[in-house]
């Protein structure tokens, strides 16, 4: 697909997005204006009807493989799932709330000031330039060192779904059924009592839908009980997993012995230390960012040897993966102990199917 | 309501196809000043850095013709409806304007995305920071209305 191909297509969509904009006034300044002062809730209705709306055109194109298969921008070389902004608390809600406050005074947020300046407002111009001269600012902001660097809770593109370890098609239904029951009672100029009625059964339906979630999680895998020995290989295997999800091959040797084995999936072998730290050296360069889990399926004890066998993934992704690429693979430990701290002596991967 | 429906259709399938990233035109041009300025951005900000270094001069290109369409269409609907005038704006709306504007431009470096972007692309998708930006942006704007009706600025 050519580049400009792709130019077209959104200025062609932009040009239809703006005829409809400015032919339903859509803009989220007016609609609360008019909800706040005028006690009209026709058009907040609309903006939760259009969320609605979307919430299941979206799901059900992301359930199709629509939105990986059709996307143009990745025919371009970008990744679509650029949009998907990072989770930082703290960013997040100061940004929106400063947003907000501006969106009132500007008279506009960002699509009520670009259809207002096609409609000849010259103060959403002003406002337009405001914008970028807020932008400016930020980065002023950011360099000086007023706004901290990045401070994401999950790695960008983690859905709600994942965060709260629930099933996505439960989730959206209920989601949806939840900006029905909005949409109903705003349209019907409800009072606020049934606002926070709904609000509060959808919340008690999500913790339920988690509840029930954690069950039969838990009726699958039953913990493995662990005596004193084992939890401390645990403890071991767990601060080797952190070192390499901390991406730090100075944290990495230190676990291995100096003659320690390697086996990867493929077969090949790799002995001694120095290989290992060229190995995770190329290995770590790889990802953007990835956290290793590792579930232990057995540890075996004697006095100073010890075997762990766990069944671990590796969760990578590049930036603004909506479901980062999960790989599994079975580790088998053997675990020497040396002057009173474990060491590994071998370690083999083998590939295994996700269960 | 209807347009608002047509509206979230057709935000739906340019969303999938090309994900606008509505002020980015602008964000575009005042991101790659630090470039220039500071070579070293990846110390600065990682995420700045992934959208720099990647194609991302392709994503504000691309947002930036979707920006340019959205004006153009709402220029063509307000000629052909007869409402289109260029409209002076008073004084004190000129300051107010240009400080909301400015507050916008630091809400959407902030998070990342405008209320666009949040509410109608990453709301449906159920992305946890859309739903959280969606919601402040709903209690600041309501506090600022509730401020201005109160002090009358």
């Amino acid at each position: 697909m050519d580049f400009t191909i792709v130019l077209l297509i959104a200025f062609v969509t932009g040009v239809i997005l703006g005829f409809l904009f400015q032919k339903g006034q859509f803009c989220m300044t007016l609609m609360l204006t008019e909800s706040v002062i005028f006690k009209n809730h026709k058009r907040i209705a609309g903006f939760v009807g259009a969320i609605l709306v979307s919430v299941v055109l979206f799901n059900v194109a992301a359930f199709l493989g629509v939105t990986d298969n059709f996307n143009l921008l990745r025919q371009v070389g970008v990744n679509p799932k650029f949009f998907q902004a990072p989770l930082a608390i703290d960013r997040s809600l100061i940004g929106g709330l400063i947003f907000g406050f501006g969106m009132i005074l500007a008279g506009g947020c960002v699509a009520g000031v670009l259809f207002r300046i096609g409609e000849g407002q010259l103060s959403s111009v002003i406002a337009f330039f405001g914008i970028m001269a807020g932008f400016a600012t930020a980065i002023a902001l950011e360099i000086v060192g007023v706004i901290g660097l990045e401070a994401s809770l999950y790695p960008p593109g983690v859905l709600l779904s994942q965060i709260l370890q629930v099933p996505v098609i439960p989730l959206v239904t209920l989601t949806a059924v939840f900006l029905l029951a909005l949409l109903l009672a705003l349209l019907r100029n409800a009072r606020s009592r049934v606002f926070l009625a709904i609000l509060l059964i959808f919340f008690l339906a999500i913790v339920l839908l988690y509840h029930s979630e954690r069950q039969s999680i838990q009726s699958i895998a039953p913990p493995v009980e662990l005596n004193e020995k084992q939890v401390e290989i645990n403890r071991f295997i767990s601060s080797f997993h952190v070192a390499v999800s901390n991406r730090s091959t100075a944290k990495i040797v230190p676990f291995f012995t100096d003659d320690a084995l390697m086996v990867l999936p493929d077969g090949r072998l790799i002995r001694n230390v120095t290989m290992i730290k060229s190995y995770y050296e190329k290995e770590i360069v790889l990802y953007h960012q990835y956290i290793i889990y590792g579930k232990v399926s057995s540890i075996e004890v004697a006095d100073n040897k010890a075997t762990a066998v766990y069944n671990s993934g590796l969760r990578s992704w590049s930036l603004g993966a909506t479901q980062p690429p999960y790989i599994p693979y079975r580790e088998t430990f053997t675990l020497i102990r040396i002057a009173d701290a474990w060491k590994i002596e071998s370690l083999v991967l083998n590939a295994r199917r996700s269960e | 309501m209807i347009a608002a429906i047509l509206i979230a259709a057709v935000n739906s399938i340019s969303f999938i196809l090309i994900a606008p990233y509505a002020p980015s035109a602008t964000a575009g041009v005042a991101l790659l000043l630090p470039v220039f300025i500071f070579s070293d951005i990846s110390r600065l900000s990682p995420i700045l850095y992934g959208y720099l270094t990647g194609s991302a001069w392709k994503v504000f290109l691309i947002s930036g013709m979707w920006g340019l369409g959205t004006v153009v269409g709402s220029l063509v609907s307000s000629l052909a409806s007869g409402s289109f005038r260029i409209r002076k704006p008073r004084r004190i709306d000129v300051a107010r304007s240009f400080f909301g504007g400015l507050l916008m431009g630091v809400g959407v470096s902030l998070a990342h995305g405008c209320n666009l972007l949040h509410s109608l692309g990453g709301t449906p998708l159920l992305v946890p920071a859309s739903i959280l930006v969606t919601i402040s942006i709903l209690i600041g704007a309501y506090v600022c209305l509730k401020l201005i009706l109160k002090f009358g600025v």
